[in-house]
């Protein structure tokens, strides 16, 4: 087998390769539904800045930031000027991206506005983590390739590249989930080895949520009464690891989208109810590019979807081969 | 097709430079200079559980000539200093706070002095005077949460508005 078909077959989710190439069978209809999301991509940023929008007077009075490295040009024009510059420009630049997706250059402005607008975000002395999603994804749009047949529909060749880099926003916005959850097994292999408390031990969320009260003085709703009970938290904190673990590769089982961008929106609020952490942005992300994808199936059976659950389609085809093999 | 190959491959290749940028910082730059690879990152989010945290907090020990009615509620300080001062979350103090922590433990003049810079005209913006201590100090989380114990604590620096950084 070759490695490319390995890859494809372990991503995709064994044999049902077909799954994953229906979107590009119906490549007219979904490049239709691609296009919409892109529009909606950029008008929904717009909404999110501004919804910060009070922070500009605010971030105007400054005189000093520790300005990230996309910001060092502030130095030459003053804190003031520097935040005045960037809200216009990222203002105007995703308006004007939002009327005319279709437009490159205005892609890559709305992206280069947007670079610096997350960067003043987190000249503050901290970085966080909420615009991340929104700035991968402008990156990635800036390779959308141009437009140019009047129906807008382009080329067979145009389509599928379109496609492509669509899927690849999706895939960028799941795979920040793939890694917190991989670094959240290698620490807890690591620790478990050192005979610390660890990710998978009982107590492990509840000493996360003391934490987090202890460092900020915040905690969520349920936070206390998990702490005070931990075991309770247990079971659904290792399906978090697990749903964080495998979410790169549902980008590659249409499938699962919708379901999957549910089951992160509900690990957002819980997060949210049990540690005072809101990830607002990602939830708009999730709904646009998983609960909404254009590459997702219309109608898709709860059978179907457990089977393609990542793992557990191998399970299965494990099982049935042992089952197979013995003698009847 | 060519160009859709070469995409493919420019994805590819943007997808590995990604996750090798984010744990070179987490592995090699142990999660603490993020903003030197932004807008790279590890997403190292909750990995480890903390048994015993070391961190830094703030003592804030005079306000505009008015001396802290509880200077000993090491770390609270900040919140209760910023919270009228500066339209940020409380985690962005903590995280200023803990690059001006790591500074005076690594006895760095300069990151001690930018340090306090973003730290006092962010975070003290508007007081006419203050008076303040780095502390560092050791605790268990949960411990903390139950009863407030802090099982260590040392005063790394003391700074005042009259000493500009």
């Amino acid at each position: 087998m070759s490695t490319t078909r390995f890859w494809r077959r372990l991503l995709g989710g064994g044999g049902r390769s077909g799954d994953a190439l229906r979107a590009w069978a119906e490549q007219r209809t979904t490049f239709v539904a691609a296009q919409t999301l892109v529009r909606l991509f950029y008008a929904a940023t717009l909404f999110l800045v501004t919804l910060n929008l009070r922070s500009w007077t605010h971030w105007a009075r400054y005189e000093t930031l520790d300005p990230l490295w996309p910001l060092a040009w502030s130095s030459l024009t003053g804190v003031p000027a520097a935040v005045h510059l960037v809200m216009t420009a990222t203002l105007a630049t995703l308006l004007a991206v939002a009327v005319a997706p279709h437009r490159r250059v205005l892609r890559v402005a709305a992206f280069v506005a947007l670079l610096n607008y997350v960067a003043l975000n987190y000249s503050f002395g901290r970085v966080g983590h909420g615009w991340f999603g929104c700035l991968n994804i402008s990156f990635l749009f800036t390779l959308l390739p141009e437009i140019t047949s009047r129906r807008g529909a382009g080329t067979l060749a145009v389509r599928q590249r379109y496609l492509l880099v669509v899927w690849a926003g999706l895939a960028s916005l799941l795979l920040p989930y793939t890694l917190a959850g991989f670094w959240k097994v290698f620490y807890g292999a690591a620790q478990w080895w050192d005979g610390e408390t660890h990710s998978f031990s009982p107590s492990a969320f509840a000493i996360h949520i003391a934490a987090k009260l202890a460092r900020s003085g915040t905690t969520g709703l349920a936070g206390p009464f998990l702490v005070e009970h931990p075991m309770l938290a247990w079971l659904p904190y290792l399906g978090v690891v697990y749903l964080e673990c495998v979410s790169i590769v549902v980008a590659f089982r249409p499938e699962l989208h919708r379901v999957w961008g549910v089951a992160l929106i509900a690990f957002h609020i819980a997060s949210f109810l049990t540690l005072d952490i809101l990830f607002s942005k990602n939830v708009l992300l999730l709904v646009l590019f998983c609960v909404a994808s254009p590459f997702a199936p219309e109608a898709v059976s709860w059978p179907r979807v457990a089977r393609s659950l990542p793992g557990v389609g191998l399970c299965v085809r494990g099982y049935q081969r042992l089952w197979s093999s013995l003698p009847q | 097709m060519r160009t859709y190959r070469c995409l493919q491959q420019a994805l590819w290749a943007l997808l590995i430079a990604y996750v090798l940028a984010g744990a070179c910082q987490q592995l090699v730059m142990a999660g603490s200079h993020r903003d030197d690879v932004f807008p790279a990152d590890s997403w190292a989010l909750f990995a480890k559980v903390p048994g015993e945290i070391t961190d830094f907090g703030v003592r804030l020990l005079e306000l505009d000539g008015q001396a802290v009615a509880a200077p000993n509620v090491v770390g609270r300080a900040a919140k209760a200093a910023t919270a009228s001062r500066a339209p940020l979350e409380t985690a962005d103090a903590y995280d200023a706070i803990q690059k001006l922590g790591r500074a005076l433990r690594n006895g760095d003049g300069n990151s001690v002095a930018r340090a306090r810079r973003t730290f006092e005209r962010i975070y003290l913006r508007g007081a006419e005077s203050f008076r303040y201590e780095v502390v560092r100090r050791t605790y268990d989380p949960v411990e903390r949460w139950q009863d407030g114990t802090i099982r260590a604590a040392q005063t790394l620096g003391r700074f005042d508005s009259r000493t500009q950084p």
